[in-house]
């Protein structure tokens, strides 16, 4: 091969002795910060706070008005504020094992779910050259387990698994937890399994054909093509379903109560509005544990959406109708510009 | 010698026959304009070629060896025979130098060192030196298809093939890719491109293949093709095209 | 002198207005009755062939199939049918001819036949061994009696959810601050809570509340009751109002610009050009939150409603019932509970779809996932 001398056909797009023309920048312009390695962590850390200022602002200005509603309603005597901040402390034990269960079933299911996933994305055709009989049963199966997992409510499912594992296994016990709290954890590790196939699913159909037929003809095996390409790929297109399946687990693991699980739910409702007769100040912890927890996790995860993604990746989400400024406002002023 | 030929090709989709029985033959070094209207199957050749679509029925020789044999690993094949793809199809996760690195990281085993230094060479090659670590989506069509060229490149083909790689191009872009290519068919790289751009086809490449309906019609050199047309549906495509 | 043209002034004579141009309507018997006939006698046949072919494979004798369910079938479609029929006679002809497509019924006659199916598959099962028959039969009455409940609880919570859903969501989309304001904060605090938080909390609010009152103790306990509904269709109405905020928005902002241009007012667009778009987008999102709606009502079982899951609680926990059949009977029950549930959800998605097919427009088809 011949060394690329600076033969003038082939880099007259990146321009002469003057460095690249400004024609030649690309669409975009120059690369974002998340691009190029330039700079330092300073800098990079500065860019990405002005990028996210109105979300920041935003986030800030709830969480004052929330602090604010919070500390008038106590000051009201609408519940005891102190005896929430003094039994707050309390809370964390139950908070840790809700957490627990949620994060562990949900990273468990994930392996499960991009298996399924895969199987249901790509439903076997009748025309084969081999016969591959074994993927029909196979796709059969994760259909009837997905739809069988959304077609019923947790509750029920929980039941199920409770009694089955009851009437086979009564004395089970694993790493200190009874075969109550095992019950519970298979039984929320099937849910979101069923829920997170369909959200890989997604994903992995969503990926363009042409990326696969790339990989393809770079010489990868399908093996690769879906580890190297269109997993990556999927990740980034379903970050937001999959925090939402996560949120939608962690409120599921309250019904996790009824089975005698200590978790947040149980403890509001036995301990403090059961034994200790406090039910509003009961509420009011548990919505702020709640709400703490979900609010944070969606924004956080919407922020890195906008801010970390790479250029031109992932679903665009819908630009709501976040003024540009925060003042002067209303439709009217918005109509003024295009 | 012929380098990679293809005997007999024929595939249908459904009850939609789009080749009827190609036979093709590609020196080594030489450059293959494929030309037709579209529709007549000129991208499936192509994908024939590289085994990205299994024909019905036929072969496709490299080097004497047999493609289509199942017991040939189509990795293996798509190593030996690169792909420039019409809409680029550059991995929009991974950045340029990534996008190069990949196959041969991945399909070739190479380790990363070597393999990232063969991508930068390779962008260089291109004339891509400054965009090492940008993302297709912050690179002009342009660009974006002369990094699936380095791509391609990359990996050591013996025969690259070119799938209409400037039909998704503003105009001003077309001219950088196609000089790459013209510089690519000047140092006897294997190429067989598929293309609507008639002034490259005429300069550029040893030999063109007017290609309708499924099978060639006529082929040969560039000023046979284009001045003397022998068939009647080559004379009012080429009548069409060239006013 | 020229004569001066005396015809070029005047005007010439009124043209009456053209008269009102109606849309010609077919004759009676129409062209939907033509189309009717051999649809619905289709669909009455299959539900007689059904309950043929299932006698004869002797499953009669099963609790609930001893109603001439075929019959019943029968007389059901040909009351549509005649709906349909006077519907194209008088209505514009535009809905005849899509009421009465095959589209639509083919929805209706799959979703008939699943449930069929799986009726038969799963007393096949039982006919096999796999479980007691007779021990699953006997639980069926009173599964089906919290089966209906659970239904009206569900036809309370989904309209009630869908204009709470459609108000915030509008809400959400307006220039006013407090407006949206106040929405986002309702749509962040409903979707955060889990609902059997609400329900149970909601429930215990109302019954302390109502404790030193003077209202009846009956009265006082149907009141928390229905309190832990309101919670539940406050909880999906935050969900629908994000649905149905995603479908105004989707909505392509020029087409406001036009409406506006030819001079409609803007709260008349919302109506004629904004919602009914938005409205077909966000139809299968919301056949999604529907069934989402059918699971979460199992959770009012706690406050002590008698719908599917309250009744099959209260039957696994019934004394009288041999022993030896107490965990395996718990887990027949409650797979019995599972399988109505998911005939529920599997109709109320299926009409989703048929409403979908109703409304479908050439080109605002929303991606099924």
């Amino acid at each position: 091969m011949t060394d690329p001398t600076p033969d003038q056909p082939l880099q007259t797009s990146e321009g002469g002795p003057n460095g690249p023309s400004p024609e030649a920048e690309g669409h975009l312009g120059a690369p974002s910060a998340a691009g190029t390695p330039s700079g330092g962590l300073g800098t990079r850390v500065r860019e990405l706070l002005w990028k996210s200022r109105t979300s920041l602002m935003l986030l800030g200005m709830s969480l004052a008005v929330a602090a604010g509603l919070f500390f008038a309603m106590g000051a009201a005597h609408f519940y005891d504020i102190r005896f929430i901040i003094s039994t707050f402390p309390q809370a964390l034990s139950p908070t840790e094992t809700a957490l627990e269960f949620t994060t562990f079933t949900f990273v468990l299911g994930m392996f499960g779910a991009i298996g399924l996933g895969l199987v249901r994305a790509y439903p076997p055709k009748k025309v084969r050259r081999r016969s591959l009989v074994w993927r029909w049963p196979l796709y059969g199966f994760a259909s009837g387990y997905v739809a069988a997992i959304r077609g019923t409510p947790f509750l029920v499912q929980m039941y199920v698994v409770f009694y089955i594992l009851i009437f086979s296994y009564p004395t089970l016990t694993f790493g200190g937890w009874s075969v109550y709290y095992l019950a519970g954890f298979f039984a929320l590790l099937i849910n979101t399994t069923g829920y997170q196939t369909e959200a890989f699913r997604g994903g992995f159909q969503s990926v363009e054909a042409g990326q696969t037929e790339a990989g393809k003809a770079v010489g990868l095996s399908r093996f690769q093509v879906f580890v190297r390409v269109t997993l990556p790929q999927s990740f980034r297109l379903i970050t937001l379903p999959l925090a939402n399946e996560w949120i939608s687990n962690f409120k599921t693991a309250t019904i996790l109560s009824y089975i005698g699980i200590f978790e947040i739910f149980f403890w509001a409702r036995t301990d403090i509005a059961g034994h200790l007769g406090r039910n509003l100040e009961a509420l009011v912890m548990l919505a702020l544990i709640y709400l703490m927890v979900n609010v944070t996790v969606s924004r956080v995860v919407t922020w890195v959406e906008k801010v970390r993604r790479i250029p031109g990746l992932g679903v665009p989400i819908p630009e709501v109708a976040l003024p540009k400024r925060l003042f002067g406002l209303g439709s009217r002023a918005r109509q003024g510009r295009t | 010698m012929t380098h990679l030929s293809a005997r007999g090709l024929k595939k249908s989709f459904g009850t939609l026959q789009v080749l009827k029985g190609v036979d093709l033959d590609i020196e080594l070094g030489e450059a293959l304009c494929i030309i037709g209207p579209s529709g007549s199957g000129k991208s499936t050749l192509l994908r024939c070629l590289n085994l990205l679509i299994v024909p019905d029925e036929g072969q496709v020789f490299l080097d004497n060896v047999l493609l289509t044999n199942p017991r040939i690993r189509p990795e293996w094949v798509r190593q030996q025979i690169g792909m420039v793809f019409q809409q680029f199809n550059l991995f929009t996760h991974l950045s340029a130098t990534k996008n190069v690195m990949l196959g041969l990281r991945h399909g070739k085993k190479v380790s990363r060192a070597k393999a990232h230094e063969k991508a930068v060479f390779e962008l260089n090659r291109v004339g891509l030196g400054s965009k090492l670590d940008a993302y297709p989506a912050q690179l002009s069509g342009g660009q974006q298809q002369r990094v699936a060229i380095a791509r391609a490149l990359a990996m050591d083909p013996k025969v690259i093939l070119f799938d209409e790689p400037t039909s998704a191009l503003d105009p001003e872009s077309i001219h950088e890719v196609l000089e790459v290519m013209a510089q690519l068919a000047k140092e006897r790289m294997t190429m067989a491109v598929v293309t609507h751009e008639m002034g490259f086809a005429r300069e550029v490449s040893d030999r063109v293949v007017f290609f309708d309906a499924g099978k060639i019609l006529e082929q040969g050199s560039p000023s046979e093709i284009f001045d003397h047309p022998a068939h009647d549906r080559t004379k009012s495509f080429m009548d069409k095209i060239l006013r | 002198m020229t004569a001066v043209p005396t015809d070029l002034g005047r005007r010439s004579p009124p043209v009456p207005p053209p008269a009102r141009v109606r849309a010609a309507r077919p004759p009676f018997p129409s062209r939907s009755l033509r189309r009717a006939v051999p649809i619905g006698t289709g669909v009455a046949l299959v539900g007689v062939a059904i309950y043929v072919i299932v006698g004869l494979l002797g499953f009669y004798g099963v609790g609930t199939l001893k109603t001439p369910l075929a019959f019943v079938l029968a007389a059901a479609v040909g009351a549509a049918l005649s709906v349909g029929v006077v519907a194209a006679r008088w209505l514009d002809p535009k809905w005849a001819g899509r009421i009465l497509t095959w589209a639509v019924w083919k929805s209706v006659l799959q979703a008939v036949l699943a449930v069929f199916g799986g009726l038969v598959f799963l007393i096949g099962l039982g006919r096999l061994g796999i479980y007691r028959l007779g021990f699953a039969e006997s639980q069926i009455p009173a599964l089906l009696k919290g089966f209906y409940t659970s239904l009206e609880v569900v036809a309370v919570i989904i309209p009630l959810g869908f204009v709470l859903g459609f108000l915030v969501g509008w809400a959400r989309t307006t220039g006013s601050l407090i407006l949206r304001g106040f929405a986002a904060y309702y749509v962040d605090f409903f979707r955060s809570m889990p609902p059997i938080a609400l329900i149970f909390f909601a429930s215990l609010a109302a019954a302390l509340a109502l404790r030193n009152s003077g209202i009846d103790p009956y009265t006082a306990y149907l009141i928390t009751q229905w309190v832990g509904v309101v919670a539940l269709a406050f909880h999906t109405g935050a969900y629908q109002a994000e649905i149905m905020r995603a479908g105004i928005l989707s909505v392509p902002a020029g087409q406001t610009e036009a409406a506006d241009a030819v001079g409609i007012s803007r709260i008349r667009t919302m109506f004629v050009v904004t919602l009914p778009q938005a409205f077909r987008i966000s139809l299968p999102p919301l056949g999604n939150e529907f069934s989402s709606v059918i699971k979460d009502t199992s959770l009012l079982s706690v406050i002590g409603w008698f719908e599917l899951s309250g009744t099959a609680l209260n039957l696994v926990s019934e004394a009288g019932r041999p022993p030896e059949s107490y965990l395996y009977g718990s887990i027949v029950i409650w797979v019995e509970a599972a399988f109505l549930y998911f005939v529920l959800t599997y109709i109320v998605t299926r009409t989703v779809r048929v409403v979908e097919d109703l409304f479908k427009v050439p080109g605002l088809e929303a991606a099924h996932l």
